[in-house]
């Protein structure tokens, strides 16, 4: 429930888990200051829904350069039709900032860069990474569910009984290990990520379906369909955007965190957004900069919103993370 | 099990008379539907977590209870997405299928008695044996969620 869940497809007829974002994680690559890894998890409760990417779907990873929370640079995932059980993607580099996201177009045009072609998605236990030029690494596939939380104390009215509900639940990841130099000369970057998918009576243009930068931000924090409008507004707009109460998020924001008990509701919900994972990636990351799979946010999150009273869920890591790219865990079969 | 004859049912149901003329079609009385046959159709949810809480997922509850023979089916599920805007994806675990062996009117409520017999769907410590009250006159049933009785508002 980091992210899972909560795109406006899974409320529809079209409802559509492939481009469902659960997680999204930014962190130093361990033993390497000089790399990045970026991991972009899709698919709640795979393979139940879905043991696919989606074909037409256009899976993205942006990153902001200058704290305007616009993206400057997008990392694009593409993938073929799964035909005979095989998949391949594409992963291209393109140069965003003069763009304007939300029209609907996504400029190919400016993808001047392909990082990795016809990379083969893992759909058994085995991680298949695919090299790219410049140390690029790359993989997608069935995973386990990195994230960790007692979901049932949450849905319980916060009574948590240390029960991790993602324990034995898997997704779909996609992983790419970079050199910094990719991801612009500012050591200070912002990251999120989005899916997109075809237009209903436009298919050449693509609609976002959802989007993510902090874990536990939309699923927490909004009511009723502002969960769609939330996950449909850029970042460098949601703290003006307008809810259906007619208040903006930042001041939906600022109530909710205020009734949760926060210290400073509007200093906490003017961090929580714009909804951008802030990343200094000159140094380790740990939530708050950047996140890794081990870490406790929603400790830390909780934490900070009940300014204290709740201090965690009683759940930790998982044991099954891997030392090595791609990092996540050999799903569960 | 305790036996309702159907002038019971039909008063407690709130469907008095007007139920009984109307032959062919389904009545929806307020947060129930009776067939002529005397079989109570309810569907109630609640949003998870409660509030203050912004939900994230739904819990539904969904019968159908043969009033006269005080037997049904009743489903509980927790489905991703806030009220109103509920998924058709399961959160699994929580699904749960409740067979209906007794149906007691209690003053304007009904109180539904059931079991649980696929016992891979208990959690542990969990309890087979299930109440469910469906009150009409506030618009709530009463049912289990994670061993504790929560309210959920009828459809």
């Amino acid at each position: 429930m980091a992210d899972h869940l909560d795109a406006p497809g899974l409320m529809s007829p079209a409802t559509d888990a492939r481009v469902d974002i659960t997680d999204h994680y930014a962190f130093q690559k361990p033993g390497d200051s000089t790399k990045t890894i970026l991991i972009l998890d899709v698919n709640p409760v795979a393979p139940t829904h879905a043991d696919e990417f989606r074909h037409n779907a256009l899976y993205e990873t942006l990153v902001d350069n200058n704290g305007d929370a616009r993206p400057d640079i997008s990392f694009r995932y593409r993938f073929t039709r799964k035909d005979g059980g095989r998949q391949f993607a594409r992963v291209t580099r393109a140069f965003v900032g003069e763009t304007n996201l939300e029209e609907g177009h996504v400029h190919e045009e400016l993808e001047k860069e392909v990082l990795v072609e016809h990379a083969p998605v893992s759909f058994g236990t085995e991680a298949h990474i695919t090299r790219g030029e410049a140390g690029i690494r790359f993989f997608a596939g069935f995973r386990s569910d990195p994230f960790f939380f007692d979901l049932l104390g949450f849905l319980n009215g916060l009574q948590f009984t240390g029960s991790d509900f993602f324990a034995n639940l898997n997704v779909f990841g996609i992983a790419l290990e970079v050199p910094n130099r990719l991801l612009g000369r500012n050591p200070k970057i912002g990251v999120w990520t989005r899916t997109l998918v075809p237009m209903t009576h436009q298919p050449a243009h693509l609609a976002q379906v959802d989007q993510m930068g902090r874990p536990a931000i939309n699923t927490v924090f909004n009511h009723g369909s502002d969960k769609n409008t939330f996950n449909v507004t850029q970042p460098a707009d949601q703290r003006t955007a307008k809810t259906m109460s007619g208040q903006t998020f930042l001041q939906v924001f600022t109530t909710e965190l205020g009734g949760l008990g926060a210290a400073n509701p509007a200093g906490l919900a003017a961090i929580l957004l714009p909804d951008v994972l802030t990343f200094d990636r000159s140094s380790p990351a740990q939530y708050l900069n950047g996140r890794r799979l081990q870490d406790d946010v929603i400790d830390v999150s909780l934490n900070l919103v009940t300014n204290g009273r709740v201090t965690g869920d009683g759940v930790g890591p998982h044991h099954d993370y891997l030392s090595e790219f791609p990092y996540l865990g050999s799903p569960h079969v | 099990m305790k036996q309702m004859d159907r002038r019971s049912f039909l008063k407690l149901a709130g469907a008095g008379s007007a139920a009984a003329a109307a032959a062919a079609a389904i009545p929806i009385i307020a947060s129930t539907t009776i067939r002529e046959t005397g079989v109570l159709r309810f569907s109630a949810s609640l949003g998870l977590p409660a509030p203050p809480l912004p939900s994230y997922a739904t819990q539904v509850v969904e019968g159908s209870v043969d009033l006269s023979r005080g037997t049904g089916l009743v489903t509980s599920r927790v489905l991703a997405g806030h009220p109103g805007a509920t998924s058709d994806i399961g959160l699994p675990g929580l699904a749960r299928v409740i067979r209906i062996t007794d149906a007691t009117p209690d003053g304007a409520r009904l109180r539904l008695r059931g079991l649980i017999e696929d016992r891979s769907q208990l959690r542990p410590g969990e309890s087979p044996r299930v109440e469910i009250i469906v009150d009409r006159a506030r618009g709530l049933l009463q049912a289990p969620f994670l061993g504790r009785a929560v309210e959920l508002k009828l459809a």
